[in-house]
């Protein structure tokens, strides 16, 4: 019984298939014009290269230069441990600081820690 | 020797910036005045701190943090005041961990743990009638 079953089955889909195929073949060829495959003459070998290599290197090449435009700027850094040559910086310190140290007594009483490195 | 807040090439802009940020966020958490010189100390370090320190706002309540890379030093001084409240031990800590930047040659990273380190040790001690409810 099942065995029966099972080869209609089988007949129904081997024989559906092409049948399918058979029956939808002249309505895809009168629907599709002919000339959307039509792929026009080839590119030539500088059209080529141009399109996949030209192309991606500009765009490669424009992020690099953004970047560089961005963070390159810097100029040289201070290594530490090289003799201070510019100005010393106060963070959070008085609004002007020559004229606060010339009255300034060093402060006595407080604490603190020290270190080299 | 001209003692500018600002203006050199030391740190870069977003640097100063975020040292500036932390000194801020220093001031605000640890509740009491913190600057940050950095710059050279000369052969005394910590006198020149001392007079540094001598030369804030407000001195009593002031922690300075001093840095001079040229020579690897720094000098943390605390106030008579704020003493009480940012212990010499608290003060090393701070020293500490600016000193494990530093020596990875990150000054400006060095600043800012360092400045964070001391916010976070400087805890006002409780007072009976302001705490208790």
């Amino acid at each position: 019984m099942t065995r029966v079953r099972n080869s209609f089955r089988a007949l129904l889909v081997l024989s559906g298939v092409p049948l399918t195929a058979l029956l939808a073949a002249p309505v895809l060829a009168d629907s599709v014009p002919t000339t959307a495959y039509d792929a026009g003459p080839g590119l030539t070998v500088t059209q080529t290269l141009g399109l996949f290599v030209g192309i991606p290197a500009l765009v490669v090449l424009t992020v690099y230069v953004l970047v560089y435009a961005i963070t390159g700027r810097r100029g040289p850094r201070y290594p530490v441990g090289a003799p201070w040559s510019g100005a010393a910086q106060w963070f959070g310190g008085p609004d002007d600081p020559q004229a606060a140290l010339t009255h300034a007594e060093p402060t006595q009483g407080g604490g603190g820690a020290r270190a080299q490195w | 020797m001209a003692l500018v807040p600002s203006g050199d090439d030391v740190f870069t802009e977003r640097e100063r910036d975020d040292i500036l940020r932390a000194v801020k966020l220093a001031d605000s958490e640890g509740g009491l005045p913190f600057s940050v010189y950095v710059g050279p100390l000369g052969d005394d370090s910590r006198a020149r701190a001392l007079t540094l320190h001598g030369g804030l706002p407000d001195p009593r309540h002031g922690v300075l943090a001093a840095v001079d890379p040229g020579t690897r030093r720094v000098e943390v001084v605390t106030g008579p005041e704020s003493k009480r409240y940012l212990d010499d031990r608290a003060a090393t800590l701070g020293v500490l961990a600016m000193t494990t930047s530093f020596s990875a040659g990150d000054l400006a990273g060095g600043i800012v743990n360092g400045l964070r380190t001391l916010a976070e040790h400087a805890r006002h001690p409780r007072v009976l009638h302001l705490d208790q409810p």
